[in-house]
């Protein structure tokens, strides 16, 4: 065992649609250390949601292997891809896709449903979560009485309920404005630090660039060799 | 996912309702479907039902209580000595042709049992009585027929078979299949008027000894008398209402039209719980994304169909022994049998799972990609 939390490499993925084929990722190939915080970046249909959606077992590879946590999971079948991502990984989606039905503290919980945890003790963790995303006196309200800013952090509270392994997260910021985007991503990023999860972020937001501590670009299905300039983020400067 | 799947339902009443209401429509229907055709057909049997008898001898090939054909008297000598036997009584079912006030001639049936136990003979009295009937000529006559007998008094004279009938009792919901006006009587005054052969009657009744085995009994007479036909009370009953179901196809008519109404139910629901689902299919990617299998996303649409049928079954049965309670019509009496509650109640239960198959299958197709992707 090495200090690879996820470890893929020669990852290829083509769509199909009727006769035309779109290569979307070749030869793939990446690691990201346990604890660290990865953004994916690059134009738009260079493939990053597919990369993350191949990371976060939702789509398979057509080629390549993938290990994240120790399990190679490029040959899993649906239902063991499901199982994985329930106990293993943790989502943050561009729209929230919170429950629309339910109150904050229920969003999180049905987390916790999902993994058979019993109600007595979901309930006590989800407090906590919805506390350490400084939303515990909101753990009553109905998610659509909260402002967007709030719903992500009810979000990032959800996909860290079950003490997944690995966050992905694709746009956080882009459905907030400036200030409740760098608000998500300071929680999400202090979180993740302080719970020692794996992070990947796929973001267009270049203000929210020097909160990762690793940056790698993708372009035209394939990761850029050259770095990426920016400054890392710096928690001892915060 | 209780709360996920219950909330969501809650949140969007309008289905919510058209689902229960399917439920509540389809159960209600079944019970007073099926109600109105137990009734119906209780009342084919409405003779047998009524009378205190534990036995009923008839001819050989009789397969009707009211279309009885004659037996000797005599017979009864065969077993009258049998040990279990109480008594056994002769019993009339004939028919006659009234002639009315003004001239109009109107079919009844004429019904006359022993005067000394009156077995068999009417009930539901609201004037006069059984004894009243013992009287010369002396016939009852029932409310529900009162327009086609043109509106008689008790007291008045009635023509039947050309002897003369005298109204001493009125009866109150005694009606059968044919709807033909039941007359009931003594022995003696039936065969007048039915113009019985002396020496013949329709049926013998026979009254065993408390306690005795009326299966054992049966078997007995039957073997005293291999001509004629021995029924016990419910053989008789059903004997008399299958007669009339083969005959008329009525069980068919009753029996599509509940189909058709059972079909609407299982659409209304389905429809409400597919539309539900399709306004929530990017819920549902949700929790396929974060890694719900086909059993957790199958029980959220079942406990959403049971509780809809639940509730549905819950407010159908209510409605149903309210409306039972408050039906009152001799012609058309509703039968409200527990066992037919709780028959539909089942079926309730079938048609919540039926109608949640094509909302799973939908769901089950979704792909959780669509959620990074939309
Ligand atoms: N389900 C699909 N079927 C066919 N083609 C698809 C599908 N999903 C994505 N693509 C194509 O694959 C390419 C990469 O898509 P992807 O969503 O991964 O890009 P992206 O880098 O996330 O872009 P953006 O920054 O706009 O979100 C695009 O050209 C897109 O049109
Ligand atoms: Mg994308």
């Amino acid at each position: 065992m090495d200090d690879a939390c996820i470890r893929a490499s020669g990852l290829n993925k083509a769509y199909v649609t009727g006769d035309s084929v779109t290569p979307v990722l070749q030869e793939v190939g990446l690691e990201v250390t346990r604890g660290e915080c990865l953004f994916l970046v690059g134009p738009s249909g260079s493939g990053k949601t597919t990369l993350l959606s191949i990371l976060g077992c939702i789509l398979s590879p057509d080629s390549g292997a993938l290990t994240i946590c120790d399990t190679e999971v490029s040959a899993f079948s649906s239902t063991e891809q499901a199982r994985f991502r329930r106990e293993k990984l943790g989502f943050v989606f561009q729209k929230f896709h919170l429950f629309a039905a339910l109150s904050a503290l229920e969003n999180v919980q049905i987390a916790y449903a999902l993994i058979g945890t019993n109600k007595l003790e979901s309930r006590r963790q989800s407090l906590e979560l919805l506390d350490r995303v400084g939303l515990a006196h909101k753990a009553g309200s109905q998610v659509r009485h909260l402002s967007m800013g709030q719903r992500q952090r009810v979000a990032l509270a959800r996909a860290l309920a079950g003490n997944p392994e690995v966050i992905l997260a694709d746009e956080p910021t882009a459905s907030l404005d400036a200030e409740a985007g760098m608000n998500a991503m300071h929680v999400l990023k202090e979180l993740c630090r302080s719970l020692n999860k794996t992070v990947v972020v796929v973001t267009h937001d270049s203000r929210i660039f020097p909160m990762a501590d690793r940056i790698l670009r993708l372009s035209n299905g394939r990761i850029a060799p050259e770095p990426v300039p920016e400054t890392p983020y710096s928690t001892s400067a915060a | 996912m209780l709360s996920f799947a219950l909330k969501t339902l809650a949140s969007d009443r309008g289905k919510f309702f058209t689902g229960v209401a399917g439920v509540v429509f389809a159960l209600v229907l079944m019970n007073i479907q099926g109600g109105l055709y137990l009734g119906l057909m209780s009342k084919a049997s409405l003779l047998v039902d009524h009378c205190d008898a534990d036995l009923w001898v008839g001819q050989k090939r009789v397969d009707n209580v009211d279309l009885a054909r004659d037996i000797p008297e005599i017979w009864m000598n065969r077993i009258r000595a049998l040990p279990d036997i109480d008594r056994v009584e002769a019993y009339i079912v004939g028919k006659g042709t009234a002639t009315l006030k003004g001239g109009r001639l109107e079919d009844v049936w004429i019904v006359g049992s022993h005067p000394r136990s009156m077995l068999g003979t009417a009930w539901g009295f609201i004037s006069g009585s059984p004894e009243s009937l013992k009287r010369p000529d002396a016939v009852s006559f029932d409310e529900v027929d009162l327009k086609k007998l043109e509106n008689p008094r008790v007291g008045e004279w009635l023509e039947v078979n050309g002897h003369r009938a005298r109204l001493v009792a009125q009866t109150k919901g005694i009606t059968g299949f044919i709807t033909m006006p039941y007359l009931f009587t003594t022995l003696e005054t039936a065969r007048r008027l039915s113009d019985m052969r002396p020496g013949f009657c329709s049926f013998f009744l026979v009254r065993a000894v408390p306690g005795c085995d009326k299966e054992r009994l049966a078997a007995q007479v039957r073997r005293r008398l291999p001509n004629a036909a021995v029924f016990t009370p419910p053989e008789f009953a059903r004997i008399s209402q299958d007669y009339w179901m083969e005959r008329t196809g009525i069980g068919i008519s009753f029996g599509a039209s509940t189909c058709l109404g059972l079909l609407v139910g299982l659409m209304m629901v389905g429809q409400s719980l597919y539309a539900l689902a399709l306004d929530h299919l990017a819920e549902f990617a949700t929790l396929k994304a974060m890694g719900a299998d086909d059993s957790q996303v199958c029980r959220v649409i079942l406990i959403q169909s049971l509780t809809m049928a639940g509730i549905g079954a819950l407010v159908g049965v209510l409605i149903v022994l309210a409306v039972g309670k408050l039906w009152y019509s001799p012609l058309a009496p509703l039968e409200i049998r527990p066992s037919l509650l709780l028959g539909s109640t089942l079926v309730i239960a079938v048609i919540g799972l039926a109608a949640s198959l094509l909302p799973y299958l939908r769901i089950r197709r979704i792909d959780p990609a669509v959620v990074l992707q939309g």
